[in-house]
């Protein structure tokens, strides 16, 4: 079936693979109509999902993909068959990290900055409870 | 308008604000409350463009407990709450109160009359707590910490309070005080 295709396509391939099985719950909302979808649901469409799917699949896991070629394969080359599952491999390693490893830093800076942000100088006394 | 304490400035890094935007942009964000999010990024946005016209260390305080409109003088607040943290003080915090005192000098307070500038937004969020009385002049209205949050935000400022609650407001002072105090005090005293 894959006779003919460059093993480094598997890395892709495999990367991307792992990437729709990651994000399943995510694409089967975006596949739902928008009566079947719950309020949360529809909020999370509403916000952005399918911009993050596309971006991932267009740009994150290929460049991440990319970097592990050239970083993880070289260093790892002795230790990994010169086959299409060696390249697999790197491929699902390469979802992993660097992409997801990044996305998950930045989003629990984000998560963190917000959660402060709502509590900034809200802590009051019990008896905050007349006029504001 | 941030009041550049130093919780402010870790809140509205570089870095932090670059972390929030990207993570929208990217669509990673859904969790999180669209209006929370757009609230932040808008206030960092402010903040930059404003640093460079900031004196001091500015504190937006919408005042009147959202309906009165009798707007007494904030800063006569604030130093009546410095006198409190000053008797407070023991001999051995001098040098802290001393910083304390020219802090308070040093503090641009920006107050805002809110009742009507935002009575959109405040209808919008007070319907949710099941308020109804916007407009009644001497009417109390009951706001716990959930609506306090709401409001900070919604209204971008750094304190709500009230010149009818003298519980409230001395708690909300004290708590910008407090944080010029932890926050600026130990890497300024040297310089001051």
């Amino acid at each position: 079936m894959f006779d003919g295709w460059p093993n480094e396509s598997f890395v892709y391939l495999s990367a991307t693979l792992l990437l729709f099985l990651v994000r399943s719950r995510d694409l089967t909302i975006l596949v739902k109509s928008r009566k079947q979808r719950t309020e949360d649901e529809q909020k999370e469409v509403d916000r952005g999902m399918l911009r993050s799917i596309m971006l991932e699949v267009v740009v994150f896991v290929p460049a991440s993909a990319t970097l592990a070629l050239l970083v993880i394969l070289p260093l790892l080359e002795s230790k990994i068959p010169d086959s299409r599952a060696g390249y697999a491999m790197v491929g699902l390693a390469s979802y992993g990290f660097p992409f997801a490893a990044i996305r998950a830093i930045v989003v629990k800076i984000a998560k963190n900055t917000l959660k402060e942000f709502a509590g900034v100088n809200v802590e009051q006394p019990n008896d905050d409870r007349k006029n504001g | 308008m941030i009041a550049k304490t130093g919780k402010s400035r870790r809140l509205f890094s570089w870095f932090r604000i670059a972390a929030v935007w990207f993570a929208d942009r990217c669509g990673w964000l859904t969790f999180a409350d669209a209006r929370l999010v757009q609230r932040y990024l808008s206030r960092a946005k402010s903040d930059h463009a404003h640093t460079e016209q900031l004196v001091g260390k500015p504190i937006t305080v919408a005042i009147g407990g959202i309906l009165y409109s009798d707007v007494t003088d904030i800063r006569q607040m604030l130093e009546n709450v410095f006198e409190t943290v000053q008797r407070m003080t023991q001999s051995p915090a001098i040098e802290k109160t001393e910083y304390l005192r020219k802090e308070l000098n040093r503090v641009l307070v920006q107050v805002r009359d809110v009742r009507d500038e935002n009575d959109k937004i405040q209808r919008e969020i007070l319907e949710v707590y099941n308020i109804a009385e916007l407009k009644g002049a001497n009417r109390s209205i009951v706001i716990d910490s959930d609506l306090r949050k709401q409001l900070i935000i919604a209204l971008n400022v750094d304190v709500v309070c009230s010149l009818h609650s003298r519980a409230v407001r001395t708690a909300a002072l004290n708590k910008v005080l407090s944080q010029l105090v932890e926050h600026n005090a130990p890497s300024n005293l040297e310089s001051n």
